[in-house]
Order: structure tokens, then sequence, then C-alpha cells
């Protein structure tokens, strides 16, 4: 089975088999008193999160995203990626200023959210048809997809 | 120490909810807290004898409605308030319908409130008594010259709105040329964040140093200063670091500055816990900037270097003790920082970030004062501080290698904190060296990003993902070949 982790920029393809050994042959091992790494030990504490893992080691707090397989090179063949207004932090919708189904080109304004007191304008990343996923008063999570454009064929 | 009141409710959630029902219990008092629903089991509820829950249309507005939390206060029997800091904790109007309930106020008589707590008249009533202030002008004295005025003290200027806080609504003018239009903007901001549109402008001070002082009064003009604290470390305007004793200050200006503090305190009759804040210009300038008519976020650095509990002083107060030392009874000790855990991004620009927590630990050896436990979650519905670490060290350098250590040691899984960064800007050789200004952490943007973990660490998380997560460890399982490849990273 592969696949891949992504650690904040970087994606790392993760082929797994019984040993387990790292790619140079060293040994690991997950036990009680930590990670052992070829006979080095890290204490560590982890917690998972779906298809994420948080991770507290070296002194350091890491967020590990698993990407599926499929869902990697879907992603990277997908030209429709940047069609999605996702939330860039948490907050709340204030209003919405396009309605649902509306054409829009790239740049319009589509809806306010505010987050911590400041409002912010989302627009439109592309031309097409436009579906909301929230609406006004509605929270959400940084992340959460807020609204899609569909691009005419 | 015995109080006329039996119970303390407060008015306040998070982290010094629990802080401040700490002290409340420990002095013997039965612990009153009002709560919403959106926070969960919280470490306040738990030290709590009694919660209320209280509603509103947001869940901040809840903590804001004083009619509703006096009307808990008075179904619970609560004998005094502790507002806490935020929310309703420098209303004056909150104060006196507390008063009116017949319910004892833990903080200073609400006419000083309405003195201190605007800006503008807190820096006429400070000028008019000879202590410092920036060279100003405010726009009420004058509204019809108010550009040409602020012209006269000369660039660069910072715009206030006179309503103000946390940075919102200022503006840093260079060039004059564009006063008009930074006015304009400063103006609906201000009419934005606190439905006020009035302005002041004052000398904006270059790579200027936060440096404040805690002082305590008895509310009869007597007041005491417990040192300074240096809170120079800010993103947008906010303090993320704190300490004491300020790196800045030789023996004299600490004399002074402290001494300035107190003779504000005393000037305005102040009552309880309260804070005087300065700028602190390169030259060794001081400016009364505004003062504070409750107890900080960063109180703990105090506590640890004077050994004294600043609640329990302001319970002692508001039972109407007297000042319980004289000025040269009070020592300090050492170095003391706090760090502030945000909820956020540094490598967005701070966003605020939300999410559950998974795994909470503190470190041993460090003072940790948290607003949430492990199962809950943080959401976007107050303030994004989650928590404050606190150590004490015989010096500066021991004071930043335990803060070190103890960011280190704190687990804390499952949302995206400022954790990591934090070690980051501790560990800058100018913030090493003491050598820094408020927008010290807007030069340094590249310390909020997140560096690549290096190889050997990066190996070590590739193995644990591998033996931690189920359903990878069941594909491994279902593997016959024996060859591990985990292959090599790219951006």
């Amino acid at each position: 089975m592969q696949g891949y982790l992504r650690i904040g920029d970087m994606i790392a393809p993760l082929s797994l088999s019984k040993g387990p050994r790292l790619a140079d042959g060293r040994l690991v091992s997950l036990g009680a008193d930590g990670l052992d790494v070829g006979g080095d030990r890290w204490p560590v504490a982890y917690a998972r999160d779906g298809d994420r893992l948080w991770v507290h080691l070296g002194g350091q707090i890491h967020e590990l995203v698993w990407v599926d397989p499929v869902a990697f090179h879907e992603a990277a063949g997908a030209a429709g990626a940047n069609n999605i207004v996702a939330a860039p932090m948490p907050g709340l919708v204030v209003r919405l200023i396009a309605s649902e189904g509306q054409e829009v080109c790239e740049g319009d304004p589509l809806l306010v959210i505010e987050s911590m007191k400041l409002e912010t304008t989302l627009r439109a990343p592309a031309d097409g048809a436009l579906a909301l996923q929230v609406a006004a008063g509605q929270g959400f999570d940084r992340g959460a997809p807020l609204a899609t454009i569909t691009p005419k064929d | 120490m015995t109080y006329p009141f039996d119970s303390v409710l407060v008015a306040n959630r998070g982290e010094i909810a629990a802080r401040i029902l700490r002290t409340v219990k420990a002095k013997g008092l039965r612990a009153l807290l009002v709560a919403h629903v959106v926070d969960g089991r919280t470490p306040a509820m738990a030290l709590a004898d009694e919660t209320m829950m209280i509603e509103g249309d947001t869940p901040v507005a809840a903590f804001l409605d004083g009619d509703a939390i006096i009307a808990a206060a008075r179904a619970m029997g609560a004998g005094a308030i502790h507002p806490g800091y935020g929310f309703l904790s420098e209303n004056a109007a909150f104060a006196r319908a507390v008063e009116a309930a017949g319910i004892v106020w833990i903080g200073p008589a609400p006419e000083t409130i309405d003195l201190m707590g605007d800006k503008i008249s807190a820096r006429r009533f400070v000028a008019e008594r000879g202590f410092p202030v920036a060279p100003s002008v405010i726009e009420e004295d004058d509204p019809g010259n108010f550009a040409a005025h602020a012209r006269a003290v000369g660039a660069p200027l910072l715009i206030k709105p006179s309503a103000g806080g946390g940075g919102k609504g200022m503006r840093i003018v260079r060039d004059l040329d564009t006063l008009e239009e930074e006015i304009a903007t400063a103006r609906s901001e201000g009419e934005r964040y606190f439905g006020d549109g009035r302005l002041f402008i004052e000398r904006y001070v270059e790579k200027p140093r936060h440096i404040e002082v805690q002082v305590l009064g008895d509310g009869k003009g007597g007041a005491l200063h417990l040192f300074e604290r240096e809170c120079s470390l800010q993103r947008r305007f906010q303090k993320i670091v704190e300490e004491a004793p300020s790196p800045a200050l030789d023996e004299a200006e600490r004399q002074r500055i402290c001494e300035a503090a107190a003779g504000i305190a005393r000037a305005c009759d102040y009552r309880g816990a309260g804070t005087v804040e300065f700028i602190y210009g390169g030259g060794g300038e001081f400016y009364f900037l505004e003062m504070n008519t409750r107890l900080q976020v960063e109180h703990p650095v105090t506590e640890m270097i004077t050994g004294v509990d600043l609640v329990e002083q302001q319970l002692a107060i508001a039972a109407g003790a007297p000042l319980p030392v004289g000025q040269d009874g009070l020592f300090r000790e050492g170095h003391a920082i706090e760090v502030r855990i945000y909820a956020e991004d540094p490598a967005a620009g701070f966003t605020p970030t939300t999410g559950p927590v998974l795994r909470l630990v503190p470190p041993a050896g460090a003072r940790f004062d948290a607003g949430l436990v492990e199962g809950e979650r943080v959401h976007a519905a107050f303030d994004p501080m989650i928590a404050k670490l606190i150590v004490h060290g015989a010096d500066r350098a021991a004071a930043l290698a335990a803060m070190d250590s103890a960011l280190a040691r704190l687990t804390l899984l499952g949302v995206t904190t400022n954790i990591n960064y934090l070690r980051r800007l501790l560990a800058d050789p100018d913030v090493a060296a003491g050598r820094m200004h408020t927008g010290l952490i807007a030069e340094k943007a590249g310390l909020a990003g997140e560096p690549p973990p290096s190889a050997e660490t990066l190996d070590a998380l590739c193995a644990l993902a591998a033996l931690a997560v189920p359903d990878v460890a069941a594909a491994l399982e279902a593997v016959p070949e024996m060859h591990a490849a985990m292959g090599r990273w790219r951006n």
C-alpha cells in the first residue's frame, strides 16, 4: 500500500510493508516508552483525528495529514481544485452578496465573513455558476468549503 | 482575614476564571461561576462550588449581559463579583449596577473606571498632575484644526480612536501628506469597532517598548507599585510574551517609572489592582499610555517575582483592608516570563484556529493557567488565547532557558497553536539579548513560518505514522513483502 503524508508544505510518499523498516533498513518500533528508530529512542505523544495525526516529538508539535493515494492523484490532476472557496479562518457568514445558481465572474464578491471582529469579502476564484454551501449567520471552521464555482463547459 | 462577603462570583470564563476561583477557594470563600454552554467542561467549572449557565445572542453577548449576570449573582446569593479581564471588567455602568444591587464590586470605584477608562480623559488627568504624556492633539479640543495641530506636532504620528483598545483602528503616519486620508480611515475603523469616531493623535515613538507597572491602591489615596513588566513582544498590538523585570531599565529608571505609576494611582484614589502602561523610547524617555483598571492577563509574572497573590490582595482591598505593607516592604527576586498560548496559525498571519483538544499535558515545573481541558474543543466563539505558561528563574537567561524547556515539554495536540513559534521567537538573538520593541514580531516575519523538520525528524515522523495509524498498520500486515520504502520528501 502506498500513501502520502503531508507536513506543512511537504509531501512524502510512504510505502509500507512488514518489518517494518525505513528505506535505509533501520528497524522501527513503537512502545510505551516511545518510538524506536534504529536503536534511537524518541519520547513521543500522538493523537489521531480522522486523516490527521498530531505528534509531539523532539520538543515540537507536528501535524501530519494522511493523503490517500487516490485523492492525491485526483487533486494533482484536477483543474477544478481552485474552484472551491474555502474558509481562510474560522468565523461566521455575515451576509451573502451573490445568490445560489448565479453566473459569476472571477473576482466578483460572493459573501462576507467575519472572524475576530474583522470582516473579509470572499471573491469568485473563476467564472461559472455559483453553489453556496453556507447561509448567512452560519459559523464554520477553517478550511470549510463555503462556495463552489462550476465553470461552463 | 475576615471578609464582609462569604462568596465570590466570577463573571468571566477561560483561564482567568479558574485562576481567580483558586484564590477564592483558598481563602475559604464560596466559589461561584457563570458559564456558557459552548465552553463545555472547563477548569473553572471543576473548581466552582456552583455554576449557573448564561445565554445570549452570541456566547460573547452572554458575558456582556450585566443584568443577567447580576440576576445570576442574586440567585446564587453572591456576596461579591470579580469581573476578571475583558468583558465587563472596565464597564463603569456594570460596576455601579453591582454596587446598587448590594453586591461588593471587586475593582476600582465606578468613577475611577469612568476617568481612567476613557483614553482622552485619562491622559488629560495624568498630564495635569505633571506626569509625562507624549506630545499630542485631541480632536475635541479644536475639531476644525485637528489636522493642522497634528502637523505642528510633526511626524511620525500615531492616530488612535478615543474609545479604542487592542490596537484596533490605530494608524502610523510617517508622511504628513497622507494625514487627512489616514484620519478618515482611522475614524471609520473607530466607528466600526467601537461605535465612536472620536480620535486623538500623538507623537509616535519609533521602536517603542511597552513597559507597565502593577499598582495596588486602597481607594483612599494610598498606593503601592509592584514593579514593572515588559510586554514589547506583540503581534497586531496584542501581547504574547511578558516578563518582569524589564531588561531595558536600570535601577534609577525603574525607580522613576514605578514611582510615576504609583503617583498616578494615588492621584486618582485608585482602589484595588491596576496597571499603568507606558511607552518607553530608546533614549530612556517614557510616556503614559493608559491605565487598565482591572487585573491584567500578565499579572502572574508580577506574582512570581514578588510572591504576592494579586487576587488575594484584590479580595482584601474589596473587604476594606488596608494595604498589607509599605513600599519598602515589597521586594522582587529573580526573573519571570509568561507566554500566551493561542489557538492560531503563525504561518498564516496568526489567524485563529479551531479544533478538538485531543491531548493536553502541561509541563512539570512551570505554572500553567489553562482555560480548557483535554476532550473539549477550541471554538471561534471567544478570544483564541487558551492558556498561559509562566516560569521563574534566578535571572533572565535562566528564565528563558526554563521557558524553552517548558514549551518543548508542553503537549497540546489537535489544534494548531503558537507553541512552536514561541520557542523560535524566544531563541531569536535580539529577544535573547533583550533588544525588543513592539514592532519586532512584524519585522521578523520570517520566524512565523514553520521550518521543515530535519531529515532525522522526518524519518521518525514517517515511522510513527506507519506504526500508529491502524489503517496503515492493517495495510502493513496485508503486504507480504518486507520492503518498507519510506520515500524521499519533497515540497
